[in-house]
């Protein structure tokens, strides 16, 4: 077996948030935000576009989830590559994959993806994931103890997932595909479904596709140039 | 009106619009009724409850399906449009408005971890 752990992230964490979160962490330096003392890495929303604007090197979009003001979402565009670059029309419920930052003096979330909602029912599960993950980070620390001190956090959860190791909830077979599209992730498209599977040729095809569905939907993994090739969000 | 969309807008369904008088809220239903005016038209939310939704100016399209609507709640516990949107459902997957407004019931069992506020941020 390869070891995949030297060129793991170590932050992988992906928190499921609302706008009002984002806009009301505390900030700890320009590209660093915390939640009650846990440093936010990745995190997504799920929000309709109220409207956008293309600059030569990005696309700017505002996106509500009805939390409070839309939230400024940042895309970097690809000038090689123009037809990777396809902006959102307003009015399409998107996830958003990415980092909170301060640009320019404003709070951004730099998209590491934009995904377009299809399944509206996404837009429920996110409330629920929202409910679910924060209840699980910051609800016993306030049950228990009515304070946010960081030694009152549980280890696992200061700055991420550590080195090596997965997203909770996952299948072994998830697991691996995930693995092997992190150690593809440092080219420039990712990894294709082809050596996806030539990678994985003990698995079938079957369901290495149904694990990649999970791990797009979860916000794992996300599709470069085109539905084929996939690179993890994390990195 | 447009300052309605640069504040918390919460998700209610109708047994919540009472609480909500004059303050912005965030509907989501599926359209029943159309008025002949353009007007006004009723959705029902997932409790098959209806609620009244009125415009500033007549429907330039037929509305149907699941629309979302932001505005203001009057006295009458109508809800004064000030934008709404068509959430087109996908093929071979409807909305589930049922479970959706179970979602909305449990983010106001939990404000701390949904919140429709923005603290001041340090």
């Amino acid at each position: 077996m390869h070891s995949f752990t030297l060129i793991l992230p170590q932050k992988a964490s992906l928190l499921p948030t609302t706008v009002s979160q984002l806009l009301s962490a505390s900030q700890i330096s320009n590209e660093t935000f915390a939640l009650c003392d846990l440093e936010l890495n990745q995190v997504s929303v799920v929000g309709i576009i109220r409207g956008f604007a293309p600059f030569v090197t990005n696309i700017q979009y505002s996106v509500d989830d009805m939390t409070g003001p839309p939230l400024k979402v940042m895309q970097w565009v690809n000038t090689k590559d123009c037809a990777l670059m396809t902006s959102v029309p307003t009015g399409t419920y998107v996830k958003v994959t990415g980092n909170l930052l301060n640009f320019n003096g404003q709070r951004v979330l730099l998209a590491k993806d934009i995904r377009c909602i299809k399944d509206l029912n996404e837009i429920t599960s996110h409330m629920l994931e929202v409910v679910h993950a924060h209840m699980l980070l910051f609800g016993k620390v306030f049950d228990v103890n009515m304070n946010t001190s960081a030694a009152s956090l549980p280890g696992r959860f200061r700055g991420g997932y550590p080195e090596g190791i997965l997203p909770n909830n996952l299948s072994a077979i998830q697991g691996q595909v995930l693995q092997v599209v992190r150690r593809f992730s440092v080219h420039e498209h990712g990894i294709s479904s082809h050596d996806l599977k030539k990678q994985l040729d003990y698995l079938r095809m079957k369901d290495i596709r149904t694990s990649l569905a999970v791990l797009i939907n979860e916000g794992h993994v996300f599709c470069t140039v085109d539905e084929h090739h996939f690179k993890s969000a994390v990195g | 009106m447009a300052g309605v969309l640069d504040v918390p807008k919460p998700r209610i369904n109708t047994s919540m619009l009472s609480q909500h008088i004059s303050r912005p809220v965030c509907f989501v239903g599926r359209v029943e009724k159309v008025q002949p005016t353009g007007k006004t038209f009723t959705v029902s939310d997932g409790e098959g409850k209806s609620a009244t939704v009125e415009l500033n100016e007549p429907l330039e399209e037929e509305l149907s399906g699941i629309v979302e609507v932001v505005g203001m709640v009057s006295n009458r516990g109508a809800i004064m449009a000030a934008t709404y949107n068509t959430l087109r459902e996908d093929k071979g997957v409807p909305f589930d408005l049922e479970l959706y407004n179970e979602a909305v019931k449990l983010i106001h069992d939990f404000p701390q971890h949904y919140p429709f506020e923005v603290a001041a941020s340090g």
